[in-house]
């Protein structure tokens, strides 16, 4: 599957052109995040989106084969005609592919210099309650919490 | 202060118990401003948040984080109806008020009287003015002041401009910031801590008033006794891996609030078996499109303002609200057409966009129908007439940016070209009607738990309370019957703040 995950963000964002494209990119750790974090909305999607970029050259440019044996020049007309198809559901896998395709792209720091686009900072992912950002509550046994004592031990956290 | 966040399965030999006077289900517009009006007149308040508490130091930079972080099912819920378009909703403290752009404008006096008129309130006079003077002082409260001209940036004066030009009677757009930074990243939360989001005002007053937070704790359903709502429960989940926690279980001792979403507040009464014909019925939006302009020199959307600027000249006539907007680099991939060299070229053009977008006011109804595992799925058909005027809207945009200089217009309509000229926007005047061709957004959401008079075609009376049951009251979005014309998050305050109040009387 990540095969066909990273030839599908390839051939939206190929190298070659005007700007660095998705390979110039941390990709192995994007696709570990999308992997370990994603939902699997994201994740079906995207190997829905690259099993249709890789079935279809017969749509696009009659062509009988999977998209893999394509030239990148074939390629890349292949998926250009992909997302003006005039089927709906082909243009909205597509939209989505380019969509997880930019998250990647589009955060890469280096892709941003070349743009002139300020660094993004980190996704700290923390939040109030985090074991890291505070300690855990106290371990209360009574049927109805004593608000009390939740106010000490806010008290002492602060 | 009493927040109770994530707690594990094995650390409690009992679900959590918490009882309070008021239970108030969500913390978004609806449900901060209805539990601190309650916190401030001495009643004793419960929270309940099915997302966590994160402060600006905890919001994420990347969209990638903003999704898992901030949204609501990843942003990936989708109205479903011929198109599939993204229903924007946040889930965590604060709600979809930590990632918009706190836009706050008035409720317009006639949508009052449509509820009178339509829906059977009895005193729109009254309500109005309870309505307005609460908006008075929410405006107070959160800083409700226009943008200031030295944090817009180019994209929202390049849209002054345009509409001074085009006679639309624009604004610097009015928003509850305090000393806007001029970061263009609202919708990822504001890390400068500017936006008055109600995380960081009303939940944390709630809170120091004696209240109690209950955050990441999805509520499952509303406890009846009877046809008296007297609690909810749930089980807490992590945010991070949706680990299922403890159970959670909150009494009430007079009422529960529920301000959950226009979404989510359905499903909810529906889990907790409320019997109304018209539940999940009425579910209206404002779907919107934003059109592309290519200037000559750096716009830089995302430096000012996200949302500066703002015209409601088109709204008594079109139903149309014309706003500036920034989406980040990460989402403009997916936003411009094509694919392959070609897309990676017109990235290339990213310094040099301006977003600027139109909400129509739609009169197509939709469902929200909650699944047999408690979720909510919106269905929502748009109709040919709303398209037409959601077309009439992205040609104003199309002609603004023509007269603000812009070389291309991009319109992103499939059908029609990438690229048009401004001598070319005849093109998308007689664009296609059919939403499959339009990349849109379902901005805000209305109904589900409509308010009425009569209760074959109404979830609530009009002073929220659903009918057939005691203490239990909708203050939220999914309560409005009608939409607005305008940003809801005001009416959706001070309404609540209406309701709260209303509360504190009985």
């Amino acid at each position: 599957m990540r095969w066909l995950e990273r030839f599908a963000l390839r051939a939206v964002m190929p190298a070659g052109g005007a700007l660095p494209g998705i390979e110039a990119t941390n990709l192995d750790a994007f696709l570990d995040r999308f992997h370990r974090e994603g939902p699997a909305a994201f994740r079906i999607g995207l190997v829905a989106g690259g099993a249709l970029i890789l079935a279809s050259p017969v749509l696009t440019l009659r062509r009988p084969v999977p998209a893999s044996w394509l030239t990148p020049e074939q390629l890349d007309q292949h998926v250009q005609r992909l997302a003006y198809h005039p089927l709906y559901p082909v243009r909205q896998s597509l939209f989505l592919v380019k969509m997880i395709a930019g998250m990647c792209w589009g955060a890469d720091p280096a892709i941003r210099a070349t743009l002139g686009v300020t660094p993004l900072g980190p996704d700290p992912g923390t939040w109030r309650g985090d074991a890291a950002r505070s300690p855990e509550p106290p371990k209360l046994g009574e049927r109805v919490i004593s608000l009390d004592a939740f106010r000490r031990w806010a008290a002492a956290r602060r | 202060m009493t927040h109770l966040a994530f707690q594990a399965g094995s650390r409690f030999d009992r679900p959590v118990e918490v009882e309070a006077d008021y239970v108030v289900v969500g913390t978004g517009a609806g449900g901060a401003a209805a539990a601190v009006v309650l916190a401030r007149g001495g009643a004793s308040v419960a929270m309940v948040e099915a997302g966590p508490w994160r402060d600006p130091a905890d919001y994420p930079a990347s969209m990638w984080g903003t999704l898992r972080d901030m949204m609501d099912g990843w942003g990936v819920n989708l109205a479903i109806g011929r198109a599939l378009w993204p229903i924007v909703q946040a889930r965590l403290v604060g709600g979809t008020t930590v990632i918009n752009s706190a836009i706050a404008i008035r409720t317009p006096g006639e949508v009052v009287r449509e509820w009178r008129d339509d829906h059977g309130f009895p005193d729109s006079d009254a309500l109005a003015a309870a309505i307005w003077r609460h908006q008075d002082a929410i405006e107070a409260e959160l800083h409700v002041s226009p943008t200031p001209r030295a944090s817009a940036g180019r994209s929202n004066d390049l849209a002054a401009r345009a509409g001074a030009a085009l006679d639309l009677n624009d604004h610097a757009m009015h928003r509850a910031i305090r000393d806007c930074a001029g970061s263009g990243a609202c919708m990822q939360g504001c890390k400068h801590d500017r936006k008055r989001s109600t995380n960081v005002t009303w939940v944390p007053e709630a809170l120091a008033a004696g209240a109690t937070l209950l955050s990441c704790a999805p509520v499952a359903r509303v406890e009846l006794r009877g046809r008296r709502a007297v609690g909810v429960r749930g089980a807490f989940v992590h945010p991070t891996d949706q680990r299922r926690g403890k159970r959670f279980v909150v009494r009430a001792r007079k009422a529960v609030v529920i301000a959950a979403s226009a979404t989510h507040s359905p499903a909810l009464l529906h889990r907790s078996g409320i019997r109304s014909r018209a539940l999940g019925r009425h579910f209206r939006a404002h779907p919107g499109v934003g059109v592309f302009g290519v200037y000559d020199t750096p716009v830089d959307m995302n430096s000012g303002a996200t949302q500066g600027w703002s015209s409601t000249a088109l709204r008594a006539t079109k139903g149309l609200k014309l706003e500036t907007l920034a989406i980040p680099l990460e989402l403009v991939a997916s936003r411009l057409g094509g694919a392959g060299s070609q897309l990676i070229g017109r990235l290339g053009d990213y310094r040099h966009l301006a977003m600027w977008a139109v909400a129509v006011r739609a009169e197509a109804v939709g469902r929200v129908v909650t699944t047999p595992t408690g979720k909510p799925v919106v269905f929502y058909d748009i109709g040919r007439r709303d398209m037409e005027r959601l077309r009439d809207g992205a040609h104003v945009i199309a002609q603004m940016h023509a007269a603000a200089g812009a070389r291309a217009i991009l319109p992103g309509v499939f059908g029609l070209p990438y690229s048009l000229a401004p001598d070319e926007l005849g093109k998308l005047a007689a664009g296609p009607t059919d939403p499959r061709a339009w990349t849109a957004i379902m901005t805000h959401l209305f109904g589900g738990c409509v308010m009425g008079a009569d209760p074959r075609r109404a979830v609530c009376d009009p002073r929220g309370r659903v009918h057939g049951y005691d203490g239990l009251v909708v203050a939220d979005a999914s309560a409005l019957p009608t939409t607005l014309g305008v940003n809801p998050q005001h009416t959706i305050m001070a309404l609540a703040r209406v309701r709260a109040e209303e509360l504190l009387a009985a």
